[in-house]
């Protein structure tokens, strides 16, 4: 579904991806770890086509198709969607009219008329309900005045409605206390199908916990330096990043 | 009572002798005077006289060229179609209508309510009409033009306590190729008086010219105004809108503009603060794009003390337009325990837009509460990025952004046609 060959990119004249090799099946898990500064976000960004990241050589191919040929939104209609680690405050735009024009992209990028309001509005209760957003901050503006966990699990409503074939999952555990964590996870654990496939980015083994990678894989300046299974992710919690440094010679 | 005025330079003799020369053309010379205007009409006639025409070296029109006024069509062109024109679909209303200066009577639907007059003052059979609010026809040539050279307009008068059942449409629709025509709305409000009037200007196919809309108004104690003001103008005519409004103790006054459209327009509103515990609120929003000019001089006089004053002016610029906003709060020796609040933000899309802001606050009060801030700034690029991560195409996410901004700024008060209709109209229009 996803193959990732030798990318390089850089931000501005600073390389920060040098030779990342990742192939994704479908219906796989895969947690990308990695210190700080080691390309997690610059990951999660060139595969969402954020502009301002300049892909210098290597290629991406999603379903067979150049990736980065694409631009953000055809990526987002094409099936990838990318939770983002601070998800962006829209104050005045509704999450229901932010929600229905992502949905419309999207059907008519595979030729499907706008949604009916009482369809929509039957995949909204259906779909919330898998994260427990309730009705009060679903009618609010996008994210605004949400607390931190609010926005997390509004990140995975959206994307329960949005049903992507790959979805990126950058640092969504990042300022989310245990409660909001089981919660978001149980989201995602809920949407796990072999036709969909998961990208995990994540800071901390704990995520791990609650969504169960099928691969793990370290990255390290630029590049992915180990791969193993959910265990190599217990062994960096115990013994941190530095032995894979020594070892790989990074 | 006066506000303090300003120094005004005159103007270059040609300017002068150019903007005298096009008023006579357009009516100000005319002896067939609508006498019923009474004494604002003999001091306007004064003041052309003597003021200066606007220039650039005017304070308060330093923004506004005049020129293409001057050079404009003439009026004596035959009218053109007579078109149906909806203003605000499904709004209830009772509605005067105007074609080209010309009452329409069978477009029209005065209310006949008991302690309620609604005429075009072209049947009004009454006394004089006095005029209301600041007595801006003293002290700007262009606001002097109107008591001169208006014929018609309507006269609203509603008696102590009544409250109008649905909102009053003052609808003008210009259609002549020369087209240059000026109404002079007056409202008076009894204590405890409410309506709300939506005062609204329609440029159809080729009309062109200079339409300027004047409404004097006064807010009895504890009577409440509401305006929803929204100009639909085009490429060749010209918009002056201008509100000159008093408003009493306990009395409150909501002035919300919408500019649609059009290449020239100028929104003037006007409020005095004359009674303790009297509020205002002026929001406005306006979209110029390629040769679209529009023009906000807004003035709040805190006469009296313990009044207060809340003002919200949005622009979104694009393709070349420009956005002014020059918002001036007074607040006289005598208005303490004022609390003012003005804000005007502004957002530039794509390159070439131009903002002209000036928020201005004289006080000389010394113990008030008086903000005011100003923002000029691009879309937020992280912002588009989240809409087009979601599927949605850059477009349709700018101009997301661009309605909610402006909506922020449409108030909540006044008839939700008035609102819903504006935001659909900026809605279509595209954005570039």
């Amino acid at each position: 579904m996803l193959h990732i060959d030798s990318l390089h990119a850089s931000v501005g004249d600073t390389p920060i991806l040098k030779g990342l090799t990742l192939h994704v099946a479908p219906g796989e898990v895969h947690a990308i770890m990695g210190p700080n500064g080691s390309g997690k976000s610059t990951l999660a960004a060139v595969l969402a086509g954020r502009e301002g990241y300049e892909v210098t050589s290597g290629s991406v191919t999603f379903e067979g198709d150049d990736l980065l040929e694409r631009d953000a939104t055809e990526r987002a209609r094409a099936g990838v969607f990318l939770a983002f680690q601070y998800p962006v405050e829209i104050p005045g735009v509704s999450n229901m009219n932010f929600m229905k024009a992502a949905l419309n992209g999207k059907r008519e990028h595979i030729g499907l008329p706008p949604v009916g309001a009482t369809e929509f509005l039957k995949l909204v209760q259906e779909k919330s309900a898998l994260v427990g957003l309730d009705g009060k901050l679903r009618n609010r503006s996008v994210n605004e005045g949400f607390s931190g966990g609010e926005k997390k699990r509004n990140e995975i409503f959206q994307m329960a409605l949005l049903e992507p074939h790959l979805a990126i999952l950058d640092e969504t555990d990042s300022g989310l206390d245990i409660d909001a964590l089981r919660i978001v996870a149980e989201g995602v654990n809920a949407m796990r199908s072999p036709e969909r496939s998961f990208l995990v980015i994540t800071h901390y083994q704990r995520l791990l916990d609650y969504i169960v990678p099928d691969i793990v894989h370290v990255l390290m300046d630029g590049r992915i330096v180990r791969t193993g299974g959910k265990e190599l992710a217990l062994e960096l919690e115990e013994r941190g990043y530095d032995w894979i440094r020594e070892a790989e010679q990074v | 009572m006066e506000a303090p005025v300003m120094y005004a330079p005159p103007a270059p003799a040609a300017v002068q002798a150019a903007g005298l020369a096009w008023a006579e053309s357009v009516g100000a010379g005319a002896d067939a005077a609508q006498s019923v205007w009474g004494a604002a009409r003999s001091e306007a006639q004064e003041a052309l006289a003597v003021l200066p025409v606007p220039h650039r070296r005017l304070e308060r029109w330093k923004y506004t060229p005049v020129q293409s006024v001057f050079t404009g069509a003439k009026a004596d062109v035959a009218p053109g179609a007579n078109a149906e024109v909806e203003a605000v679909p499904g709004l209830d209303a009772y509605r005067l209508v105007w074609r080209d200066g010309a009452f329409d009577a069978a477009a029209s639907n005065p209310p006949v309510v008991e302690g309620c007059v609604c005429v075009p003052v072209s049947r009004w059979s009454g006394e004089q009409v006095d005029a209301f609010g600041a007595p801006v026809h003293r002290t700007d040539w262009m606001a002097a033009l109107n008591p001169v050279c208006a014929g018609d307009g309507a006269m609203v008068v509603l008696a102590d306590g009544l409250k109008l059942d649905r909102p009053l449409l003052l609808h003008h629709i210009a259609t002549s190729a020369g087209s240059s025509t000026f109404l002079r709305h007056t409202v008076k409000l009894g204590a405890g008086a409410a309506v709300n009037v939506v005062v609204w200007t329609t440029a159809e196919g080729d009309a062109a010219g200079f339409h300027q809309v004047v409404t004097t108004a006064e807010v009895g104690p504890g009577a409440q105004l509401v305006v929803d003001k929204a100009v639909d103008g085009n490429a060749h005519l010209h918009v002056h809108a201008l509100e000159a409004v008093d408003v009493h103790a306990e009395g409150r006054a909501t002035l919300t503009t919408a500019v649609l459209q059009g290449g020239w327009v100028r929104c003037e509103p006007h409020v005095r603060l004359l009674g303790a515990g009297a509020h205002a609120t002026l929001n406005g929003i306006s979209l110029p794009g390629a040769n679209e000019r529009h023009d906000a001089y807004t003035t709040i006089d805190h006469v009296v003390a313990d009044c207060t004053s809340s003002e919200t002016y949005r622009s979104a610029v694009h393709g070349g337009g420009v956005n002014t906003f020059n918002g001036k709060v007074f607040v006289r020796l005598d208005a303490q325990k004022t609390d003012a609040y003005q804000h005007n933000a502004n957002l530039l899309i794509g390159s070439g837009g131009t903002v002209n802001a000036k928020p201005e606050l004289e006080i000389y009060a010394d113990d008030v509460k008086c903000s005011h801030g100003c923002t000029v700034g691009a879309l937020d690029e992280q912002a588009v990025f989240y809409f087009r991560s979601r599927g949605i195409a850059r477009t349709e996410a700018e101009a997301m952004l661009v309605q909610a901004f402006l909506a922020e700024a449409c108030g909540e008060v006044g008839a939700e046609e008035f609102r819903t209709e504006v935001e659909r109209r900026f809605a279509e229009k595209p954005v570039a």
